[in-house]
């Protein structure tokens, strides 16, 4: 395991990193190990026995459970005494005169919209127009309105008076 | 294999067989020998828990040694091992002398202080390369494996770490006789 470079020097480093880790572990090394390997193997049979002990007592208690759980109780009512109900009759649609019903024609069944009488609906635009009489018309009352001055910075334009 | 077969004897021989191997690996990475068991506990413990995984793709010893690797990274990116980073030098130039060669000399031991300060200051990539593949315990494809990557990467990387210790010591006066 030596290079072909060798030196006087490169035997000094080698015997140098040699040394740095030579030595022999401590005698105990070998005894922590066998201990460490022996208990959990004692660990683990302790560890079978509880497990053991456990899965019985839990599949005593489920048999205990099963054979003491209450029966569920049966139907009363026989089916033969169960009366068929009868379907409620579609609601009634009013058609007023001039109209029709408006069946819509997408997906799904048709449905039936609540009739609008056109003709009494034109009537009442027609017949009875607005009339306003402007002598009627009277200002508002209104208060002068106090603009802050720093609103008026702001701004940079001089509000209006209100009279 | 029977510790497979959760064989805990088995596994024991396993321990003996590997403990050096794992330890240094992760003393490696961390560089600090209380740290390293540590982690050389976990990666058997690891290892226990997942043998039935291993399907003999690899070498136990590589396989081993990866989940170690693994483990010591894991705890080198924790706060714990950040707090008490930091292996003091001192260490390394005690276990130098604790191996004392015939070709030392006078300052020596200042060299291998300069050498040690050089390869703590190498990128951990460079020094994890450098280390292990001069530990002697492992072969390239097994550090490869380990490390995940490929064995010509890790060459460069040895040799790069190797070339900027020795630059480091150039700067300090150090050149080859």
């Amino acid at each position: 395991m030596r290079d072909d470079t060798e030196s006087r020097l490169d035997d000094a480093i080698d015997n140098v990193a040699r040394s740095l880790i030579a030595g022999d572990p401590d005698l105990a090394l070998r005894e922590a190990v066998r201990a460490r390997v022996e208990r959990p193997a004692a660990g683990r049979r302790l560890w079978l026995y509880a497990a053991t002990a456990s899965a019985a007592l839990i599949v005593v208690a489920l048999t205990w459970v099963a054979s003491n759980r209450q029966p569920v109780p049966e139907v009363s009512t026989p089916m033969a005494a169960v009366t068929e109900a009868t379907p409620l009759a579609a609601p009634a649609v009013e058609v007023f005169p001039g109209s029709s019903i408006d069946v819509g024609r997408a997906s799904g069944p048709p449905v039936a919209r609540i009739p609008v009488p056109a003709a009494l609906a034109v009537a009442a635009l027609t017949e009875a127009p607005l009339q306003i009489d402007l002598l009627d018309v009277v200002p508002l009352d209104v208060e002068p309105l106090e603009i802050p001055q720093i609103a008026v910075d702001a701004i940079g334009v001089e509000p209006l008076a209100m009279q | 294999m029977l510790a497979r077969q959760g064989d805990t004897a088995a596994f024991d021989a396993l321990v003996v067989r590997h403990q050096g191997a794992v330890y240094r690996a992760a003393l490696a990475a961390l560089r600090a020998p209380g740290e390293a068991e540590e982690a050389a506990q976990d990666a058997f413990i690891r290892a226990w828990s997942r043998l039935s995984r291993f399907r003999g793709d690899a070498s136990f010893k590589t396989w081993l040694l990866t989940i170690a690797w693994n483990r010591a990274m894991t705890r080198r990116r924790g706060l714990t091992h950040w707090l008490r980073r930091a292996l003091p030098l001192e260490h390394a130039a005690s276990v130098t002398d604790r191996q004392p060669r015939p070709d030392d000399e006078a300052g020596a031991s200042e060299l291998r202080t300069h050498i040690a300060a050089a390869i703590e200051a190498l990128t951990p990539k460079l020094r994890d390369a450098l280390l292990l593949a001069r530990s002697g315990d492992y072969s390239y494809e097994e550090i490869a494996a380990m490390l995940g990557t490929s064995t010509g990467t890790l060459k460069w990387r040895v040799a790069e770490a190797r070339r900027k210790v020795r630059g480091r010591l150039a700067a300090l006066g150090y050149v080859d006789a």
